[in-house]
């Protein structure tokens, strides 16, 4: 075996690679990289940040699991819940995995240690808290040296997060088209010009997007010639890089799904009874992770994150994000990952060979999913059939929690008024119908007087998320997934 | 107020003015944008670090005054938005 057999997303170090191997997750370290290695297990670098929940760690495994014979060490590091993507983050988020990135750079550099790369992706959200995943993202600092990954962190954090707080927090979707961060240049073009009024957007973006790009070298040139960077200088550039993100700010605006719950066509008596529906269904329903689609702030997320399951709350609307993400930050609610997913456009896999970013469907199936005063948004609002829609619940889980609003509900009244009504098929018996093809209907209780539904039901085969394909155990495929992560 | 440090923000953002009238460089496949990013790193690095020790000597003089304890640099771990 080689290097081939790594994951998707991890060919571009050299140091080493990730590699699944019977449903373990695992890194193998070069030898290439040993003295990098050494010095970060011996300068306490690497106990300092596991210490402080910054790292992940990890356990040295048997050298004999290498793939390749350049191999210096295996090392098996603590597998992340669920992979997320910055595309999938709210402001919050991204702001939070940015300070984290620096925090590191800076502890690293007290040490005599560099990261030699700052890429979003090095970071995933354990709950709320932005953990780095890349072990090998470590190098021995020699003073003088400029900050290599200077270029990426500007490219991968602190572009978008100035254009969403400058302009529009969906510029954030823009690092869905730039695996590698926005483009200076671009970022600088989409900036208001008040944004040069802030001195580190102004230097690290605007002057830094002018900076001349100079003919690449013929024949490989002498590194160091430029002015050496002092480490006092290195200190204050990733401090004034700190202030350019710790500026930027965003408020979510009054929006429409923010205020849906005030705004609810059903009594307080009701949502009680969804809510302890909800509960028990998720007790007879698999426990080990639940995705929440359309889930609003996720009022009914937290029924499953507070028994302890991992939850995904997912919803397309940045600001409920936000809302989500910041509630739980207050709260300390470990269980929760809020994320940005649209589902009528949901993540792609991306990157070289579409292999280095998993799509959504290939992160899953997960145990449960919840799709609550989801399914006439889809099927009148986006004209998804229920054929289609049980089709791709089927794909990503193996218990179902799906509640069917009909045409009465004054939600759904509120949809049609302003669309000719082409859904005749849209009632209780073809929605049944639908699901019953590929689900067994466990649980069905009526929510509210104006017929809403809520159903408990368990998938008739085992979830395949690449429908048609040799079918994979579960595991392997949590763990490839999050093996694509890392970069 | 940081009062001695504004003089030369001032200062910077002049000099940043002449980069920006400059006009917007042209991206082509040859070009290194890695290297570009390393001279400007190093041509704004000893000005970010003249401004961050005045910064530093005008926290202290405030400090001295006001009798406030020094602040270490915040620590991101258990900071959240």
């Amino acid at each position: 075996m080689s290097r081939d057999a790594a994951v998707g997303g991890s060919f571009r170090d050299p140091s080493g690679f990730v590699f699944v191997d019977s449903g373990t997750l695992y890194r193998q370290v070069n030898r290439s990289y040993r003295g990098h290695y050494e010095a970060l297990i011996a300068s306490g670098l690497y106990r300092d940040l596991v210490e402080r929940g910054l790292l992940v760690p990890h356990e040295e495994a048997a050298i004999g699991l290498a793939l390749s014979d350049e191999a210096y060490k295996v090392i098996r590091p603590q597998p992340v819940p669920f992979v997320s993507y910055p595309y999938e983050w709210c402001f919050g988020q991204l702001k939070a995995a940015a300070l984290a990135t620096l925090e590191l750079q800076r502890i690293a550099l007290s040490k005599s240690m560099t990261l030699k790369d700052a890429s979003a992706y090095n970071v995933q959200f354990i709950g709320t808290r932005p953990v780095f995943i890349d072990t090998l993202s470590f190098e021995r600092y020699e003073e003088g040296a400029p900050w290599a990954a200077y270029r990426q962190f500007c490219q991968h954090f602190l572009a978008p997060l100035a254009l969403m707080a400058y302009r529009d927090v969906r510029l954030g979707q823009l690092l869905r088209a730039n695996i590698d961060g926005v483009p200076l240049d671009l970022a600088a073009r989409l900036l208001p010009a008040r944004s040069m009024a802030c001195l580190p957007i102004l230097l690290h973006i605007h002057l830094h997007a002018r900076s001349k790009p100079v003919q690449a070298p013929s024949r490989p040139r002498d590194k160091a010639s430029h002015r050496p960077i002092s480490a006092r200088a290195m200190m204050a550039l990733i401090d004034s890089l700190r202030q350019g993100i710790e500026s930027l700010r965003w408020r979510p605006e009054e929006s429409i799904w923010r205020e849906y719950y005030r705004d609810l066509s059903y009594s307080d008596a009701e949502v009680a009874r969804k809510k302890s529906l909800v509960s028990e269904f998720l007790d007879l329903a698999g426990r080990d992770t639940v995705w929440d689609l359309g889930a609003n702030t996720g009022v009914y997320s937290r029924i499953a994150a507070s028994r302890g399951i991992y939850t995904v709350c997912s919803d397309f609307d940045p600001a409920c994000i936000e809302l989500s993400y910041l509630d739980a930050c207050r709260n300390d609610e470990r269980s929760l990952l809020p994320l940005i997913l649209d589902l009528v456009n949901p993540s792609p896999s991306l990157g070289w060979n579409h292999a280095e970013r998993s799509s959504l469907v290939e992160r899953g199936p997960a145990d449960t999913v919840l799709m609550l005063a989801l399914v006439h948004h889809l099927v009148i609002a986006n004209n998804v059939p229920f054929g289609h829609l049980a089709g791709f619940a089927a794909r990503v889980c193996r218990n179902l929690i799906v509640e069917f609003v009909p045409k009465r509900d004054p939600m759904v009244e509120r949809l049609l008024a302003s669309r000719r009504d082409v859904f005749p098929e849209y009632e209780q018996g073809a929605f049944e119908a639908a699901f019953e093809r590929r689900f067994t209907i466990r649980r069905r209780d009526a929510v509210t007087a104006t017929g809403r539904m809520l159903y408990l039901m368990t998938s008739k085969k085992p979830a395949d998320p690449r429908e048609g394909s040799e079918p994979a155990a579960f595991q392997d495929r949590v763990a490839a997934a999050a093996a694509r992560a890392s970069t | 107020m940081d009062f001695t440090g504004m003089s030369r923000v001032r200062a910077l953002r002049l000099v940043a003015l002449a980069f920006l009238i400059a006009g917007a460089p042209a991206a082509h496949a040859y070009l290194d944008p890695g290297t570009a990013s390393v001279l400007f790193q190093a041509a704004i690095a000893g000005v970010l670090a003249a401004l961050f020790y005045v910064k530093e000597i005008w926290r202290r003089v405030k400090a001295f005054f006001t009798g406030e304890e020094r602040r270490s640099a915040p620590d991101v771990s258990d900071r959240n938005p």
